[in-house]
C-alpha cells in the first residue's frame, strides 16, 4: 500500500464513519421533538397526438373519434359519403365535382406527410329503382365500366394537379386518366409534411368518358380512398 | 475526468434519456423498462369510398294499352337501349287518330326528344322466294301476317290469317298463264268457303274477262279445283274440317289431266280431254282469292275470299308427280320444306313467312302516283291562300337553316310557281310597295332568290322588279324598278363572298319616304348591308314598278335588264323559310327574326311574334315517297297541344293535308302525348284500295351521351 493508498482507505473509513452516522439518526428515536423535511413532486411523461380528419360533402369523420381512450389503431375505415361526388345521375362529358379537406388535427406535426391510396374499382349495377315500368334496369357494361370515369385530382392547398401530375390546373377529364389509371398510379403525396391544425384540400373532378355508351347507364363504379397521415 | 456521454445505446439507465432531446426520439416504445427508438410509429388514417355513379335514361310509349320499353325490365343490362315494339302509332284505319303516351322510364331527364319516321314509306308485301323472284305479293285488306303455321311442322312457322271477306294477297305481274301446272298451298279453313289460290286476267279483286286455274274450299269443305272449263272436286272423304292444316295441292297436264292431292295422297283426278284443255291468256294469281262465284265451274263457294290460314302458297311450270307432292308432304318443319319447294322449281313461291317489316317500295302495276305536283304550303298569316307548286328541278335538302330541311333547286329548271296574284290585293296593280322579303339561302353560284312578274310562269315577263339574287362574285342584291333600275348591294358595306356553301339570312325592305325617293335596305344575317334612308329616287310614282303580278321562288328574271344580275334567272342551291310581308322591317324585326333557332320559333315570328307576313313558305316539304300507293297518305302528328307535321303554332288541321307519311320533328322534353292523324290524299284508285301503307316510326330522346329509341315498323294503314 502506498501513501495514495493508505489516503483513499482513510477517505472511505472516513465515509463510512459518516453513513454510519446518518443511519444512526434515521433509525434512533431521541424521545425529544422531531425535525423532518420533504419535497413531493411528480413524474409525468406525455406523448402527442396524431390524428386526421377528412370532409367531404357528406361531413367530417376523424381517424379515431372524439372521446377519451378511443385511440387504438387509429384508422377509420368508414368514413362516410363518396370522396368523388354524390350524383346519380351522370351522364357522358359533363364534369361533376367534389371537394375533400384533410387536416391533421393532432398536436404532433407530421414530418412524412399525407398520403391518398386509391383501391381497385369494381362496378355494379345501380338502377333507377324508383322507375315505375323500370325500375331493374342497370347497364351491362360492369366490367368496362371503370376504365369510362375519367378522373383528375387537384390540390387546391398545392396549387399543382395531383392526378394527373401536373404543374397548375388539371387538364380536362379524359381518358387518360380514368378509376382504372388512378389505382395504378396510387398512392399520391397529398403533402410531405402537415403540421399540426394544417390542411391540405382536393377537387375532385369526374366525368363519364364520351366513350360510353348506352351500357354504362345505372352503374356504380367503386373504389376506396384511403388518406394516411404519418409522424 | 473524462465527460460522461449521452449517445442512447440499448441497456443505458433510463435516467440517461434526460440528457436526451425528446425531438429527436421519434417513436418511442418501452420494452422491458428501457427506452427503444425505432423511427415513427404514429399514424392517422381515414378511409371511405370513392363512388361514381351514371344515371339510367329510358324511354317507354304506350299505343292502345301496351306498353314499349327501350330497355327490359330485366336486370340483364342495358346494352343499346333500343326497342323495337309490337304497336304501331299510326291506326290501321285511314282517317283515324291514335294516341301514344310517352314516359320517362330513367333516372335523367331528357335534354332531347324526337319523333320521326325511320324509313321509307312502303307496302306491306308477301316475298316470293322463288328462284326467279319476282312475283311479288301484296297484303290486300284483311291479311294478318304471322298468324302460326302448319301443324305439321316442328318449330314456329307462320302463316297469314285470311279474314274471309277482305283479306287477300295481289300478285305484281301479269304472266302468261301456263298449259302444264301445279297449283300448291297449306291451309287451316276457319269457314268451309272460299278460294285458296287462283289467276285471273285482271290484277285485283273484281270480275274478270278470264279466269280458272283456281283451288276452292266448297260449302261442304271438300276442295274444288278449276281449269279452263273443267271442275274435279275432291271426295267427301277428304273434305276439309275447320281449324285444322291440310296441304293441298292441284296438278294439271295438257298430258294427264288434272288431279288434287290432299295431305300428300292423290284423291281426284281427270284425264279428259277438258281436263286437259288449256286456257290461254295473261293474268295475275291470287293468293286467298279468286273469280270463283259466279264462274262456270261446279260446286262453288259462296265467296271469293278464303277464310282462315293459309302458307306455302305456289306455282309450279308442270304438274308434279305424286312421288313429289309426297315428298313434299312428308317434310318436317318449314325450313326442310321450303328447301324441297324450290328443288322443284316453282314459277313463284309465296312462302307466307313474311312479318310485314319488309316493305315493298317499287312499282305497283294499275296504280299510278297521286297525280298531285309537290305542293309548298304557305303558312303565313293567311295559311294555305298562296301555294307554291314545285316546276322541274326542286328536291329536298336534308339540311335546313334549322336543321329541318329545305328546297334545293337545280339552277337550270327547278324553281316554284305560287298561286296567288293580281288581282287580289296586295298583288294588284300597282304591286306591293311599302313590302319586305326574308329567305334563307345556300348556294356556292350565282342565281335568283325570289322575284315578281307579272306573269304567274316564267315565261318572259313584261315586267319584272322586286328581285333578289346573288351576283357573280357572291354578293347579295336587291332590285327595284321605280322607273328606273335600282339596285343595293351587299358589298357597299362588305366584300364578304356569301355563295360560300353556307347559310345566310337576306332581307330586303321597302317603303316610300315620299313621292319623290324610298328607302331601300338591305340586310344580310341580321346586319344592314346596304341601303338608306332616303337612297332611292323615285321617277315614277312608286318605290317599286307599278304592275300586278306573282312572286316566283328560286327564279326570277333578274338576269335580264339588271346592272348587277346574276348569272342565271334560276337558283342553284337551296332555300328556305322564304316570307314576304305587307310592311317594312325594322332592323330590330330582322335582328329578331335572325335569331330564331328553330323552324317553329321562326313560325312564330313571321305570323305576328315579330311581324305578319303575308305570305310564308317554309319550303321544308319532303320529297315524294317512291312507293305509288304512299303518295295517297296524308298525315299529321301533334305532340301535346301543338302540331309538329306540318310544324304550325298551335294544333294541327282537323284534316291532314296533302302531306306525305314522312317527317322528323324535336318534341318537348317533357314527352307530350303524341297524336297521329291520317287521311286518304287525291282519290284512291281501286287497285290501291286495301293495301297496307306502312312506314317505320323511331320515337327517341337522349341526355348527354345517353339515349333510348323505340322503333315501331310493324304496323300499316289499310288504303
Amino acid at each position: 500500500m502506498d501513501s495514495n493508498e493508505r489516503s483513499r482507505r482513510s477517505g472511505l473509513i472516513a465515509a463510512l464513519a459518516g453513513v454510519a452516522v446518518l443511519g444512526m439518526t434515521a433509525t434512533v428515536t431521541l424521545g425529544i421533538t422531531t425535525f423532518s423535511a420533504q419535497v413531493g413532486g411528480t413524474g409525468t411523461f406525455q406523448t402527442g397526438t396524431l390524428l386526421l380528419s377528412k370532409t367531404n360533402a357528406s361531413g367530417t369523420c376523424l381517424s379515431s373519434s372524439n372521446s377519451a381512450g378511443s385511440i387504438t389503431s387509429n384508422i377509420n375505415a368508414a368514413c362516410a359519403g363518396s370522396d368523388l361526388g354524390s350524383g346519380t345521375t351522370n351522364v357522358p362529358q359533363v364534369n361533376q365535382t367534389s371537394t375533400v379537406t384533410l387536416t391533421n388535427q393532432g398536436s404532433v406535426n407530421s414530418a412524412s406527410g399525407l398520403t391518398l391510396a386509391a383501391g381497385a374499382c369494381s362496378a355494379v349495377g345501380a338502377p333507377y329503382a324508383a322507375s315505375v315500368l323500370n325500375p331493374l334496369s342497370s347497364g351491362s357494361d360492369t366490367a368496362g365500366f371503370c376504365g369510362k370515369v375519367d378522373i383528375t385530382i387537384y390540390s387546391t392547398t398545392a396549387g399543382k394537379c395531383l392526378y394527373p401530375a401536373a404543374v397548375g390546373a388539371c387538364p380536362a377529364p379524359s381518358s387518360a386518366n380514368t378509376l382504372v389509371t388512378l389505382t395504378s398510379a396510387s398512392p399520391f403525396t397529398l403533402a410531405t409534411s402537415l403540421a399540426s391544425g394544417a390542411s391540405v384540400g382536393l377537387t375532385i373532378t369526374t366525368q363519364l368518358d364520351a366513350s360510353a355508351t348506352n351500357a354504362d347507364q345505372g352503374l356504380a363504379g367503386n373504389t376506396t380512398m384511403t388518406y394516411a397521415l404519418g409522424q | 475526468m473524462r465527460r460522461r456521454r449521452t449517445g442512447l445505446t440499448k441497456g443505458k439507465p433510463l435516467v440517461s434519456l434526460l440528457f436526451v432531446p425528446l425531438s429527436v426520439l421519434g417513436v418511442i416504445a418501452l420494452i422491458n423498462g428501457t427506452i427503444v427508438v425505432h423511427g415513427a410509429a404514429f399514424s392517422g388514417q381515414t378511409r371511405g369510398t370513392g363512388t361514381f355513379r351514371s344515371g339510367t335514361q329510358l324511354l317507354s310509349d304506350t299505343i292502345g294499352g301496351s306498353t314499349c320499353l327501350s330497355s327490359s325490365n330485366s336486370t340483364a343490362g342495358i346494352a343499346s337501349n333500343a326497342a323495337t315494339c309490337p304497336t304501331y302509332p299510326l291506326a290501321t284505319g285511314v282517317g283515324s287518330t291514335s294516341t301514344t303516351t310517352l314516359g320517362n322510364q330513367g333516372s335523367i331527364a331528357p335534354t332531347s326528344s324526337s319523333v320521326a319516321t325511320s324509313g321509307s314509306c312502303g307496302v306491306q308485301q308477301f316475298v316470293d322466294t322463288s328462284s326467279s323472284g319476282t312475283n311479288t305479293g301484296l297484303p290486300v285488306g284483311g291479311a294478318t301476317y304471322g298468324a302460326p303455321g302448319p301443324s305439321a311442322f316442328t318449330g314456329t312457322p307462320a302463316s297469314v290469317a285470311l279474314d274471309g271477306s277482305t283479306g287477300w294477297g295481289e300478285t305484281l305481274s301479269s304472266v302468261a298463264m301456263p298449259a302444264n301446272y301445279t297449283l300448291m298451298a297449306w291451309v287451316r279453313p276457319t269457314a268451309q268457303n272460299g278460294v285458296i289460290l287462283g289467276a285471273t286476267s285482271t290484277q285485283s279483286d273484281v270480275a274478270a274477262t278470264s279466269q280458272d286455274r283456281m283451288i276452292w274450299i266448297d260449302t261442304s269443305g271438300r276442295v274444288g279445283f278449276g281449269n279452263n272449263s273443267t271442275t274435279i272436286r275432291a271426295t267427301a272423304g277428304s273434305a276439309l274440317t275447320v281449324g285444322s292444316w291440310y296441304f293441298v295441292v292441284a296438278t294439271k297436264s295438257t298430258s294427264t289431266g288434272m288431279a288434287i292431292y290432299i295431305n300428300g295422297a292423290a284423291d281426284t283426278s281427270s284425264s279428259s280431254a277438258g281436263a286437259r284443255a288449256t286456257l290461254n291468256y295473261n293474268g295475275f294469281w291470287h293468293l286467298g282469292w279468286g273469280g270463283a262465284v259466279g264462274s262456270a265451274f261446279s260446286n262453288l263457294p259462296t265467296t271469293d275470299f278464303m277464310s282462315g290460314n293459309v302458307a306455302d302458297e305456289a306455282v309450279f311450270p308442270s304438274a308434279l308427280s305424286a312421288a313429289a307432292v309426297t315428298t313434299l308432304y312428308g317434310q318436317t318443319n318449314q325450313a326442310t320444306f321450303s328447301t324441297q319447294v324450290l328443288a322443284d322449281a316453282p314459277t313463284s313461291y309465296w312462302a307466307l313467312q313474311d312479318t310485314g317489316t319488309s316493305l315493298y317500295s317499287g312499282a305497283i302495276a294499275n296504280v299510278a302516283a297521286n297525280g298531285a305536283g309537290t305542293s309548298f304550303r304557305d303558312s303565313s298569316n293567311n295559311p294555305g291562300t298562296n301555294t307554291g307548286t314545285g316546276q322541274g328541278g326542286a328536291t329536298v335538302d336534308p339540311s335546313g337553316p334549322f336543321g329541318d330541311t329545305a328546297t334545293a333547286f337545280n339552277g337550270t329548271s327547278g324553281w316554284i310557281q305560287t298561286a296567288v296574284g293580281t288581282p287580289t290585293a296586295f298583288y294588284a296593280t300597282p304591286g306591293p310597295q311599302t313590302f319586305s322579303v326574308a329567305s334563307w339561302f345556300k348556294t356556292t353560284t350565282s342565281g335568283s332568290i325570289i322575284g315578281f312578274t307579272n306573269l304567274q310562269s316564267n315565261a318572259a315577263p313584261g315586267a319584272w322588279d322586286r328581285q333578289m339574287w346573288v351576283d357573280a362574285a357572291g354578293h347579295v342584291v336587291f332590285g327595284v324598278y321605280p322607273n328606273a333600275v335600282f339596285e343595293v348591294n351587299s358589298s357597299a358595306t362588305t366584300a364578304t363572298n356569301y355563295a360560300n356553301g353556307n347559310w345566310h339570312y337576306a332581307v330586303a325592305t321597302v317603303a316610300p319616304v315620299s313621292t319623290t325617293v324610298g328607302t331601300v335596305l338591305l340586310y344580310v344575317d341580321g346586319s344592314l348591308v346596304a341601303g338608306s334612308v332616303g337612297d332611292e329616287t323615285i321617277t315614277g310614282s312608286q318605290p317599286a314598278a307599278a304592275y300586278g303580278g306573282w312572286w316566283h321562288l328560286g327564279w326570277s328574271n333578274a338576269a335580264n335588264g339588271w346592272s348587277d344580275g346574276p348569272t342565271s334567272g334560276y337558283w342553284g342551291g337551296s332555300l328556305g323559310q322564304i316570307a314576304v310581308f305587307p310592311s317594312a322591317l325594322t332592323s330590330a324585326n330582322v335582328a329578331s327574326l335572325f335569331g330564331e333557332s328553330s323552324a317553329s320559333a321562326y313560325l312564330g315570328a313571321v305570323t305576328g311574334g315579330v311581324a305578319a307576313s303575308n305570305s310564308f313558305w317554309p319550303l321544308d316539304e319532303l320529297a315524294r315517297p317512291a312507293s305509288p300507293a304512299c303518295t295517297y297518305l296524308a298525315l299529321t302528328v301533334q305532340a301535346g297541344a301543338v302540331c309538329i307535321y306540318p310544324i304550325a303554332t298551335g294544333a294541327c288541321p282537323p284534316v291532314p293535308p296533302s302531306n306525305w307519311p314522312s317527317m322528323s320533328a324535336s318534341i318537348s322534353t317533357a314527352l307530350p302525348a303524341l297524336r297521329f292523324t291520317t287521311a286518304s290524299s287525291g282519290s284512291v284508285p281501286a287497285t290501291a284500295v286495301g293495301l297496307h301503307v306502312s312506314v317505320p316510326w323511331t320515337i327517341a330522346d337522349g341526355a348527354g351521351g345517353f339515349s333510348s329509341q323505340l322503333l315501331h315498323n310493324s304496323g300499316y294503314v289499310l288504303l
